[in-house]
């Protein structure tokens, strides 16, 4: 039990650490050693756990409760501070009512409720466990050099350098929490960590635009906040539990009613994972650092709320109507957000809507609730978090040392890549792996696929084929221009040592994509024969066949690039009219069409979850009036 | 033979001038003459085209872009100048900007003459553009519809004046 | 074991037949398209000659990195041809056929030229447009047969045709996009009189182009055995009217190509989604509905 509390208490004595560390190398040091210690840690979690498959702790401490709710009181008041501070008001409010509601509830009702494990591991923990330490470490290695840089260019920015490290270690603390507690209320407190986390994060840069982005992240997450709250305090008074196990216990045997409490916290998910009404500041793009958006990506927010949705997906479902929100808005986001993808060819909009709409998918796998689902959901969680990670930090990379760069993410791959070849090397690799990733796991996970056609539910299927054919648009326009800078000459080696952290990501990436089936066998298979009690056999055969598959097609992409020698010559360039202005998506006006789908898409979204909390109300009022 | 001499890919370059020439080398497509019928097809793309057909005046202006198109064919590939303008300039020859004739330009495999030539000329010189000048055949002269009417005209005025010899006899 | 042999048997039967069967039936469809434009036309054995003329070409000296894509687009288009007539899943065979195409539009991005990038979004407007409708038949298939694999979709008890009539539908549209012909012919334009630029095969030259058309024969005999997949059920009259079909449907779209000029790609790409979207989902929520 040890290794399980030090993996979160470790990165919150580095976080601080870092707070008072001055020096890059230092800093270096330190992130370097963290990272290979948790690494180490999860490994041996998993060496230690893995084989039973799951482990209850304890770990009753009398008062901890009230710590808990401490800090949630803390960093609620340095919420309203903030917001109070740049005028606007309704962050502070939504952080002070769900504070107040939650101290109120512990305080009365809390101690009445007997909670009898704070922790749980499982064999999916583990694997997050191992995949948030590599990843966040890399991530972090990557970040330090790029802030060295980043400040260099822009002098005008205040640095706060100690600040921004510190801040991503204690989201990762408080992402090793996420995956190991049992008690709703301890993840209500890394919920809210992990909300302020980004938010500092995002909003570091201190411009107008910056602040605005995190203020629209902040307050839509507060609001989810709320819903959990709601969750939380239903869970605790009508259903008596506070444990995340004992909720999923009950959800197996009366679905219909857990799926009350489950919508408010699925919803909170939604918001957390960036779909769409609520991803406005991503896709936007405005004034972010790079390692910043890779953290909230890859490492810590957006892989909350889409954990919490896996987690519940037993109790989700195409019958339930919190099962049905999550599949709708899920695939009403893969579909909107690819197709903005689709006529906006500037680099950071694709990366950033590639994110938003993965992680449509993803949720929509746990809407669905069946067990390939799951696995497939798994699976792209964690291929997405490593191939967008190195994207982010190609693109990063490139994007510093780009003359034109002037914060604003206007620059097309192309115009952002000419003449670093090895970049562009590294950049297709990671969008390979995703395209792989997403179309695989979208169609060779054929029960995943008929499952969404037999379930009924056309239009979720509908959806997500549109949403598939956007997707190869984009996806395929981001690697022909990607191939074809990684084979010009190179006219910029750039800083080497921003490349270092790149090349590892390459390496990781690579590593997963081999390795992936295995870890579908041997963990993700029998997780899911504990949570959904049995699974298709058909399920191994099937995912050593993708592995092969996603080899094979990064292989024969990319490999041309990596071998050395250079082989292959391009063409002489045609002279005269340059390949932008023959873009045809200059025929239609993209602003205005990304405008018009991001609002459908969210009048969309809207629509279901209203439609699902009306039924959630419907199912209330039966219920109640069937008691009374 | 071989295939790209039996089955050539024209390139179709209509330099200025009349384009008497250019129209009689698309009539070759129609269905009187169908080219296409010995595998001949026309393309846009020099990197696909075997053989490089030339119409009309080379200029000064287009003669690059002509050694262009030339050097981004692909071997084997040929040139045919088709018409009198292409073989020598024909009647525009001594006009300012006028190349007299390709193959100043380019190395010509054959000359198609003709003003302007017919369709049965021209697909008769795609067809054995590719062809050593020693294997040619003497080259035949061919039944001039044209000159036999003039003869005809040439001839009428005789008979009159002879007539009216005869008559004012 | 038979199973085994039976798979065997049939990949191989597909890999050194389907060229030749694609090749003639290229040939037959020129034919009939001359005979419509009142021509003589080119001789049926036309495409292999052409495909030998390619070869003879001597590429340059210098190894373009674009022909090596083409190579890949190629062996992706045989594994998909394969794969489907081992009697794989239908998923997977769409999957290769999307990964050759990807392939396909590098090598057009790589080569380089401002045609071949203006050719290569063309292509994929193109597929963005037929890969919904191709997921949908997959679905259809699967919720009317019960499985995706094509061994067990070709030993069915009963025709899928007319259940399925909306998507079959839905799919010759898709043919017809997939093979680049009119109206949908936005980057590759293979009327020989034609004074259009092709533009995803713009730098390709020689033994490139004779792989694309090769490649070209496979996809052919590929489209038609989907054709034919709406036929088959398990009995020789199933797989006599599916034949049929698929080469009425082939000469078909060659009367098509005859008919219609091109059209732009904001048309190719609406019409195709609004197919999908109305005849597809529609013909899966009447499947929903009646199973």
């Amino acid at each position: 039990m040890g290794i399980i509390i030090s993996l979160t208490a470790f990165p919150v004595i580095i976080a601080l650490i870092l707070l008072v560390t001055k020096g890059d190398k230092t800093r270096n040091g330190v992130m370097a050693f963290a990272s290979i210690a948790m690494t180490a840690a999860s490994i041996a979690a998993v060496v230690l756990y893995f084989p039973s498959g799951e482990k209850f702790f304890k770990f009753h401490f009398g008062f901890v409760n009230y710590v808990v709710i401490g800090i949630a009181a803390v960093i609620a008041i340095y919420l309203i501070y903030e917001g109070l501070r740049h005028r606007r008001y309704a962050a502070p409010l939504f952080a002070f009512v769900q504070v107040a509601a939650l101290a109120v509830f512990e305080l009365i009702q809390g101690t009445g409720i007997k909670v009898e494990h704070n922790l749980y591991v499982d064999r999916f923990s583990m694997i997050l466990m191992i995949f948030i330490s590599i990843t966040g470490g890399l991530i972090c290695c990557y970040g330090n050099r790029y802030m060295d840089r980043f400040h260099q260019k822009y002098p005008e920015l205040k640095d706060r350098r100690n600040v921004f490290f510190a801040v991503i270690f204690f989201g990762i603390a408080a992402m090793m929490g996420l995956v190991i507690f049992n008690n709703l209320l301890w993840i209500y407190l890394v919920w809210e960590i992990i909300i302020v986390t980004s938010f500092v994060l995002i909003g570091y840069a201190g411009t107008a635009g910056a602040l605005r982005a995190a203020f629209h992240y902040l307050t839509w997450n507060l609001f989810g906040g709320l819903a959990l709250t709601a969750g939380i305090l239903i869970l605790g008074q009508v259903f008596g539990t506070l444990e995340l196990n004992v909720v999923m216990k009950i959800g197996s045997l009366y679905g219909d009613m857990v799926a009350i409490p489950a919508i408010f916290i699925v919803l909170a998910g939604l918001i957390l994972a960036m779909q769409i009404p609520f991803s406005g500041w991503l896709i936007r793009g405005e004034d972010f650092t790079s390692p910043a958006i890779a953290v909230i990506s890859c490492v810590t927010s957006a892989n909350a709320g889409v954990f919490l949705i896996l987690k519940l997906a037993p109790v989700l479902g195409t019958e339930n109507f919190a099962g049905i929100m999550t599949m709708m808005v899920g695939g009403i986001t893969f579909l909107a957000a690819s197709l903005v993808a689709v006529f906006r060819p500037e680099a950071a909009k694709t990366v950033s809507c590639s994110t938003v709409a993965s992680m449509g998918l993803i949720v929509a796998c746990g809407g669905i609730g069946s067990a390939e689902a799951v696995a497939a959901g798994i699976l792209l969680l964690l291929l997405h978090g490593v191939s967008k990670a190195l994207m982010l930090a190609s693109a990063g990379t490139a994007a510093l040392d780009h003359e034109k760069y002037d914060g604003r993410q206007d620059l097309s791959i192309r115009e952002l890549f000419t003449g670093r070849p090895k970049l562009s090397a590294c950049m297709l690799t990671g969008t390979a792996a995703l395209f792989m990733a997403n179309f695989e796991l979208l169609i060779m996970r054929y029960n995943s696929l008929s499952e969404f056609a037999e379930s009924g539910n056309i239009l979720l299927f509908a959806a997500l084929c549109f949403g598939a054919g956007a997707a190869i648009f984009y996806l395929a326009k981001c690697m022909g221009q990607l191939t074809l800078t990684a084979a010009e000459p190179e006219l910029d080696a750039g800083e080497t040592s921003l490349t270092r952290p790149v090349k590892l990501l390459v390496a990781l990436t690579v590593f997963l994509c081999i390795v992936f089936p295995l870890i579908s066998m041997f963990g993700v298979m029998p997780y899911l024969e504990i949570a959904f009690g049995g699974v298709s056999a058909a399920g191994n055969l099937v995912d050593s066949l993708m592995g092969l598959i996603v080899i094979v097609f990064l292989v024969i992409l990319c490999g041309v690039f990596y071998g050395g020698r250079k082989k292959y010559v391009l063409p002489e360039p045609t002279e005269g009219v340059q390949c932008e202005a023959c873009d045809i998506r200059h025929a239609v006006d993209t602003r205005i069409f990304e405008k018009k789908t991001i609002l459908i898409g969210g009048i969309l979204s809207a629509i279901s979850i209203i439609i699902s909390l009306g039924f959630m109300i419907g199912t209330l009022v039966r219920l109640l009036g069937g008691a009374a | 033979m071989s295939y790209v001499e039996k089955n050539p890919w024209i390139l179709h370059f209509d330099g200025s001038g009349c384009s008497g020439c250019g129209m009689e080398v698309q009539a070759c497509f129609s269905p009187k003459f169908d080219v296409e019928q010995y595998g001949v097809r026309k393309t846009d793309n020099p990197k696909h085209a075997d053989v490089l057909l030339i119409t009309g005046i080379v200029e000064e202006e287009n003669r690059d872009y002509l050694v262009h198109l030339y050097e981004n064919m692909a071997e084997p590939k040929a040139v045919v100048a088709v018409g009198a303008c292409a073989c020598s300039g024909g009647i525009f020859e001594g006009c300012g900007d006028v190349v007299c004739g390709a193959d100043q330009v380019l190395p010509v495999d054959l000359y198609v003459p003709g003003c302007a030539a017919r369709p049965e000329i021209i697909i008769d010189g795609i067809l054995k553009c590719f062809e050593k000048p020693e294997t040619l055949e003497e080259p035949v002269a061919v039944e001039d519809p044209a000159k036999d009417e003039q003869e005809k005209i040439e001839e009428k005025p005789e008979d009159v004046t002879e007539e009216e010899q005869d008559d004012e006899e | 074991m038979i199973m085994i042999l039976k798979i065997v048997i049939s990949a191989v039967a597909y890999l050194i037949l389907a060229p030749f069967a694609g090749g003639l039936l290229t040939g037959m469809g020129r034919r009939f398209s001359s005979g419509l434009q009142a021509k003589r036309g080119a001789s049926m054995m036309q495409p292999f000659r052409d495909v030998k003329k390619l070869r003879e070409k001597t590429s340059e000296e210098d190894r373009y990195l674009h022909d090596y894509y083409v190579r890949a687009f190629v062996f992706f288009e045989i594994v998909a041809g394969v794969a489907f007539f081992a009697g794989a899943n239908l998923l997977f065979v769409i999957l290769a056929l999307l990964a050759a195409d990807v392939f396909l539009v590098v090598a057009a991005y790589v080569s380089n030229s401002v045609h071949a990038h203006m050719g290569a979004d063309y292509e994929l407007m193109r597929m963005m447009a037929y890969c919904p409708m191709v997921l949908f038949m997959a679905a259809g298939f699967s919720m009317y047969c019960g499985s995706m694999e094509v061994r067990d979709i070709m030993i069915g008890s009963s025709m899928p045709f007319l259940p399925l009539i909306g998507i079959f539908a839905g799919f010759l549209l898709i043919y017809t996009i997939k093979s680049r012909t009119s109206p949908f012919d936005l980057s590759f334009s293979s009327d020989p009189a034609g004074k259009r630029i092709k533009g995803i095969t713009e730098a390709f030259s020689g033994k490139t182009l004779a792989a694309m058309e090769v490649a070209n024969w496979y996809e052919t005999i590929l489209m038609l055995g989907f054709v034919f997949l709406f036929f088959s059920n398990g009995t020789i009259w199933g797989h006599v009217v599916g034949a049929v079909v698929a080469i009425l449907v082939y000469f078909l779209r060659v009367f098509i190509n005859n008919c219609s000029a091109s059209s732009k790609w904001e048309f190719v790409v609406k019409i195709a989604w609004g197919t999908a979207a109305v005849l597809g989902a529609a013909n899966l929520f009447l499947l929903y509905v009646m199973i």
